[in-house]
C-alpha cells in the first residue's frame, strides 16, 4: 500500500497523471475520518490531500474563506471563531458515528457534501461554495468559480464537486461564503410527542416568521428517556428572547439556554447517540411529513428501528439491527415508494460492498453520471467503486 | 462569450465543455452560447461527424 501525500497542486497533478499512466486506481483521502462512507474502494495507492493544508485567504470583511482541501476543520473553525464567523451549513463530524479517528478536513466535507442542522435555513454545503480548484482523472488542474459571490459565467463545476465522493476529481482548494456567528441561541423543547405529532409541531413553528435555524425530533431513548421535539432560535439576544416567547405562546415548549442548546445540536449534528451502538445506520431524505410514515412502515414489518429526525423531519437517521439484507430491502422499498433517497452510512465493509449504498439512480440520471465520470476520470482511477460497483 | 478565454484557462473550458458533451452530445442546444465558437469548433465538428 503506497500513500502519496503531495504538498502542492502541481505535485497532486503529477501524482494523478502518473496513476493515470499506470492505470493504477487511487483511493482519495483527507483526514481519513470518512473513509468508511460509501462502498469500499479497491486501490493499491492512497492519495492523501493532508499535505495540501492551510487557509489560503480569509477576508472577514468580505465574508469569504479560501482553504486548501486538506485543511483540518478544527483550523478553519478556530480561524472563523476568532472573527465571530462560521460556515453557514454547520458540517457534521462523522467521527463519533463511524467510530473513526483522525482530523476531518474541509475537502472531505465537500467531497461528501456534508451539511448539518442549519441546512434547513441556511442551505447546504454546495450552496456556500463559490469556487473550487481540482485535479481531474488525467492530472489536469481545473479552476471554476472564484472568490467573489458574483461569478456567473460558464458552467458551474463548483456544485458538481459537492458530494462527488472523489470520483470526478481530487479537490485542491475550495472557496466559501461565510455568515456572522449568531450572538445568542436558545433551544425550545417539547417532550413525549410521537414522531408524527413532533414533526407536525415542527412544521407549525416553521410556518411562523420566527426564523428557526434548526428543527429536529428524537425518538425515546435517543436524546433522553422521553422523545424530544426541538427547535433552535439564533440571533441577537433581544430578538432571540422575543421570538422564543412568541413560539412558547403557541405550545408547551420548555427552554434550554446557551450551553445546553449548543450541546444538544452538536449531538444531533454528529448523530452521536447512534455512535458506539450496535446496528447499521441509514440516512434517508424525504418529505418531512413522510419521515414518521417510513419509520412506521418499517416497524409494522417487525424491524426495530430507532430514528432521529433532522431538518424538520426531512432527514431521517435510522438505527436498525445490523447485517440483514431483508432490512436493507425494506428501507429501500419504503423510501422509493415515498419518493426519497436512502444512503447506508454505517455498516460493515462486506455489507457496503454487497448492496447498493446510495439510492439507485434511474436510467437517465445514471447515463448522465456515467458520462460525467467518463469525461472527468476516463481511466476510472479516482475512488473506483466508491459510488457503484 | 468571447471573453470566456480571458477568464478561464483552456483546461477550465475543456472541463466545462466535457459537461456539455455529456448532456448534449450532438451540440444541438444553443451551440453558439456560452463557449467561444473557435474554442468549441472541434467538438461541434466531431458531433456533426458522429451524426452523419
Amino acid at each position: 500500500m503506497t500513500i502519496l501525500t503531495p504538498t502542492t497542486e502541481a505535485d497532486l497533478s503529477e501524482a494523478v497523471a502518473a496513476a493515470a499512466a499506470d492505470k493504477a486506481p487511487l483511493e482519495i483521502a483527507g483526514g481519513g475520518t470518512r473513509m468508511a462512507l460509501g462502498r469500499p474502494v479497491q486501490a493499491e495507492r492512497t492519495l492523501s490531500t493532508a499535505g495540501l493544508s492551510g487557509i489560503t485567504l480569509y477576508e472577514p470583511g468580505a465574508l469569504t474563506l479560501v482553504a486548501q482541501a486538506g485543511t483540518p476543520m478544527s483550523e478553519i473553525d478556530a480561524a472563523l471563531a476568532a472573527e465571530n464567523q462560521m460556515l453557514p451549513f454547520e458540517p457534521m463530524d462523522h467521527r463519533s458515528l463511524l467510530g473513526t479517528g483522525g482530523e476531518p478536513t474541509i475537502g472531505g466535507v465537500v467531497a461528501t457534501g456534508t451539511s448539518g442542522p442549519r441546512r434547513l435555513q441556511r442551505g447546504a454545503c454546495r450552496d456556500a461554495m463559490i469556487g473550487v480548484r481540482l485535479v481531474d482523472g488525467e492530472g489536469t488542474a481545473v479552476s471554476n468559480g472564484g472568490r467573489v459571490m458574483k461569478n456567473v459565467t460558464g458552467y458551474d463545476l463548483v456544485k458538481l464537486m459537492a458530494g462527488s465522493w472523489g470520483t470526478l476529481g481530487v479537490l485542491s482548494e475550495i472557496s466559501f461564503k461565510l455568515l456572522p456567528a449568531p450572538a445568542a441561541e436558545v433551544t425550545l423543547v417539547i417532550e413525549g410527542l410521537d414522531a408524527a405529532s413532533g414533526v407536525e409541531a415542527l412544521s407549525e413553528v416553521l410556518a411562523t416568521p420566527q426564523e428557526v435555524t434548526a428543527a429536529a425530533h428524537a425518538d425515546p431513548g435517543v436524546l433522553g428517556d422521553a422523545s424530544q421535539t426541538l427547535v433552535r432560535i439564533e440571533g441577537l439576544e433581544g430578538s432571540v428572547a422575543y421570538r422564543s416567547k412568541q413560539i412558547i405562546a403557541g405550545g408547551d415548549w420548555s427552554v434550554r439556554e446557551a450551553q445546553a442548546s449548543r450541546d444538544v445540536w452538536r449531538q444531533i449534528r454528529d448523530v452521536t447517540p447512534f455512535g458506539g451502538q450496535p446496528g447499521d445506520v441509514w440516512r434517508v431524505s424525504l418529505k418531512p411529513t413522510d419521515g414518521p410514515i417510513l419509520v412506521g412502515e418499517l416497524r409494522e414489518q417487525g424491524i426495530a428501528a430507532t430514528a432521529l429526525y433532522d431538518w424538520a423531519g426531512g432527514l431521517v437517521w435510522l438505527l436498525v439491527p445490523d447485517d440483514n439484507a431483508a432490512i436493507a430491502n425494506a428501507v429501500r422499498e419504503s423510501t422509493k415508494r415515498l419518493g426519497g433517497h436512502a444512503t447506508l452510512i454505517r455498516a460493515p465493509a462486506s455489507v457496503r460492498a454487497a448492496i447498493s449504498v446510495f439510492e439507485p439512480e434511474n436510467p437517465v440520471i445514471e447515463r448522465l453520471s456515467q458520462g460525467l465520470r467518463a469525461k472527468f476520470d476516463p481511466h476510472g482511477i479516482l475512488n473506483p467503486g466508491r459510488m457503484r460497483a | 462569450r468571447d471573453l470566456m478565454e480571458h477568464q478561464f484557462s483552456p483546461a477550465d473550458l475543456a472541463a466545462q465543455m466535457d459537461i456539455k458533451d455529456v448532456f448534449d452530445p450532438a451540440w444541438m442546444f444553443n451551440p453558439a452560447k456560452v463557449f467561444p465558437l473557435r474554442v468549441s469548433e472541434a467538438r461541434r465538428d466531431a458531433a456533426r461527424l458522429a451524426a452523419e
